[in-house]
């Protein structure tokens, strides 16, 4: 009795460590996703391999005949080559295998072929969507994972697209425009504007049916019903500023003028009217062009299906603690990527942004603190070199958010003396986080950038000292010597 | 004597229209050449060079948009090919990143080079100017008389440090991007070249329009900076031969120390 009460307490005690050890360990720092060997089979093959392999293993319809097939397979493996290749995809990640951890859950309890699941993959894309190729090839972009909001969501997304392989509505669509391409032969009869009204026609019916089946699979795993209607009432606003904090660019930088309460009360009026002088230009095309059906037509159908569903459905019981754990771990796991992927696609403003609303949760994270301060370095740059409206967002596109007023403060920052204000925060951050290489690397290139050039060698010479035989080594020792020879000249 | 003079105008238009017919006919192209002020320095040194996935990419618009790529990839190798003989021509070492050739260890592909390669397109892109807003000439007067400093960064695009120690394990500072992009249209007003000059115009009714650009950027990782950019174009296809001499002379420039 009592040494199965202490084996107990023994277990109890290192599920509380190891839950808190999960997140405990962004506290301090985020290690980013590294690619891994193998390199899966599918990144290797060529297009023409690939659409070999696809025909050879009879997954195009048999109605097809063998140039037909080759016709099907080759723009989609085409394309997915080169995305394969551009290292935008993950592979061998702890993020790939949850999805696909969630995919064969899905798949098991409805009897589907779990080879299935071997098809997903992450893409280090910001846009909230998740597409279906026609080799069965899946792709959830990282900016539609961090907006999910349960795990039951995201098994609706997989569900969904894997509807769509198993029901072949590509193979559909493809021989109906086929079809339609031979009927509309003549070039008089605009062949292209028929060939795309049948097919978005098509597709929206297609849309729906895989709403249908994938609600239908979502609730024989064992998840609710109710997350399809969530994750449809989501959609409109998947794109929008989920934050509803204001965040200042004044406080995120540290704006230390003695007039600045006067100027924020300015700016915050500047900020208004530049949005609302800004609205949106694009407007929704005609509905029958669109090959989704509308999210309220979405909605309907599956609140009848729900409401209708079979009392014969075998449920998975699912471990929901466990399932929202290892969804928040993804989840963040997934907003720290998201920061890499705004600072590779120079999108610095976004990557400040979502620095700052991270570094909410994490104060003393320094990966964050790293992000926030390369973000800011490459604004000054991008300021002296007189493009920065090509790296910052267009304002108008978030309106009334709380990224737009952000976007809006940064904007009017930019105009003062920006270049001291980011030296003053990196300088900041350098004393936080002492032991990143990259804040005293990015702290010796902003005085250069502001023409400090002896501070600058006495920061590039700190970083030699305190990080000897590093990856950025070969860098520091060529700006020492640009440093050298500037100074030299300057006599 | 009028008689004559009649004879010699006539005469003279048509050597001209057959000058205009020709002179159509004809590959007809542009060269853009920008690279950093300290490259007279550093062209000498550049012997080793390494290419990262060269792009080949054909778009033949006149099929349907779905196979519009596809003879892309068959000419991936053979360009990879040109640029490896034409970099010995000129004694510089070449090695080619493939991406179609890696084998299944090979991670530094798509932990370094990749996110590398799209970098420098990204600073390529984004600073100072880029190839599509290049207004390009082929004329010596507007390029050394009108414009004199553009040959020359105003300020030589960056790109992030992350990548320098790349140096150390190729051997070399220098890494290029390079490529090949051909676009191929259905000619427009085809039917007025048959009945204009019937016989040649027969040629410029059958053959459609093409564009091909051909281009090179090379970073220093040392620096982090571009320090040499080249885009070509020339009015006809992709073809082996009409893109080796391209090739070859800009390898010509690169290793030109002026």
């Amino acid at each position: 009795m009592d040494l199965n009460y202490y084996v107990c307490r023994f277990f109890v005690c290192l599920l509380v460590f190891c839950v808190t050890e999960v997140y405990a360990q962004f506290d301090y720092a985020y290690n980013p996703i590294v690619f891994t060997p193998p390199i899966p089979a599918a990144f290797l093959q060529s297009s023409y391999e690939k659409t070999k392999v696809n025909i050879k293993q009879e997954l195009a319809a048999k109605d097809l005949n063998r140039r037909q097939n080759r016709q099907f397979y080759m723009p989609s493996n085409y394309e997915l080559t080169a995305l394969f290749l551009s290292g935008d995809i993950y592979f061998n990640d702890t993020l790939t295998a949850y999805v696909r951890k969630v995919a064969k859950n899905l798949l098991r309890y409805n009897n589907l072929p779990l080879s299935y699941a071997d098809k997903i993959y992450i893409g280090k894309y910001t846009v909230a969507n998740a597409t279906t190729w026609r080799d069965g090839t899946i792709l959830v972009n990282l900016g539609f994972l961090v907006k999910l909001e349960s795990e039951g969501q995201l098994a609706f997304v997989l569900a969904h697209e894997i509807a769509h392989y198993h029901a072949q509505h590509h193979l559909q669509q493809f021989t109906r425009k086929y079809q339609t391409n031979k009927r509309w032969r003549n070039p008089l009869l605009q062949k292209t504007k028929h060939t795309a009204l049948f097919t978005a026609a098509y597709a929206q019916s297609h849309e729906l049916a895989a709403d249908s089946l994938g609600a239908l699979w979502l609730e024989k795993a064992g998840y609710e019903g109710h997350e399809v209607l969530g994750l449809l009432k989501l959609l409109p606003t998947i794109d929008d500023d989920a934050n509803k904090l204001k965040l200042s660019a004044y406080e995120l930088l540290q704006y230390t003028l003695s007039d600045s309460l006067s100027l924020l009360c300015t700016i915050n009026d500047l900020s208004q009217r530049d949005i609302t002088s800004q609205r949106g230009l694009t407007k929704p095309n005609s509905a029958i062009l669109q090959n989704h059906p509308a999210i309220e037509d979405r909605i309907a159908s599956m609140t009848v299906l729900l409401l209708n569903k079979h009392q014969d459905i075998i449920l998975n019981k699912l471990d929901t603690v466990k399932a929202k754990a290892t969804f928040s771990y993804a989840t963040t796991v997934a907003s720290f990527e998201m920061l890499k992927v705004w600072l590779a696609n120079a999108q610095y403003g976004r990557c400040l942004y979502e620095s700052a609303l991270l570094l909410q949760r994490y104060p003393n994270n320094v990966f964050i603190h790293e992000m926030l301060v390369q973000s800011a370095y490459w604004l000054v740059y991008y300021k002296q070199m007189n493009s920065l409206e090509s790296v910052l967002e267009e304002i108008g596109a978030f309106e009334e958010q709380q990224y737009g007023l952000f976007l809006c403060e940064l904007g009017h920052l930019i105009n003062d003396d920006f270049e001291t204000l980011v030296l003053s925060f990196i300088a900041q951050y350098r004393l936080v986080s002492t032991g990143s290489k990259i804040i005293q690397l990015y702290y010796a290139r902003i005085c250069e950038l502001s023409g400090l050039n002896r501070k600058a060698q006495e920061q590039y010479l700190k970083y030699t000292r305190l990080f000897p035989n590093t990856r950025y080594t070969a860098f520091v020792e060529k700006r020492l010597w640009y440093i050298e020879k500037n100074l030299t000249d300057e006599k | 004597m009028r008689n004559k003079l009649l004879t010699v105008v006539v005469k003279y238009i048509y050597v001209g229209l057959l000058l205009f017919v020709v002179g159509q006919a004809g590959c007809r192209g542009s060269l853009y050449i920008e690279k950093s002020t300290d490259y007279t320095s550093q062209a000498p040194d550049i012997k080793y060079l390494v290419s990262i996935n060269p792009l080949f990419e054909i778009i033949d618009t006149r099929k349907a948009i779905d196979l519009q790529y596809i003879n892309s990839e068959n000419g991936e190798i053979a360009f990879a090919d040109l640029l490896l003989e034409n970099a010995q021509k000129k004694q510089v070492k070449l090695t080619v990143i493939d991406a179609n050739a890696l084998n299944k260890n090979d991670t530094l592909y798509f932990n370094h080079l990749a996110p590398f390669k799209q970098q420098i397109m990204q600073a390529n892109f984004l600073q100072h100017i880029s190839f599509t807003q290049v207004e390009m000439s082929n004329n010596w007067f507007v390029d050394n008389w009108m414009r004199p400093d553009s040959k020359y960064f105003k300020y030589n695009p960056s790109i992030p440090p992350l990548y320098s120690y790349l140096s150390e394990i190729y051997g070399t500072p220098y890494f290029a991007v390079q490529g090949v992009f051909s676009v191929v249209e259905a000619k427009k007003r085809r039917w007025l070249w048959l009945f204009l000059v019937p016989p040649i115009g027969l040629y410029q009714f059958i053959k459609p329009e093409v564009k091909t650009y051909f281009y090179t950027i090379i970073v220093n990782v040392r620096s982090s900076e571009i320090i040499y950019r080249e885009v070509r174009s020339f009015n006809n296809f992709a073809s082996k031969h009409n893109l080796n001499s391209m090739i070859y002379d800009s390898f010509s420039i690169i290793k030109m120390s002026r």
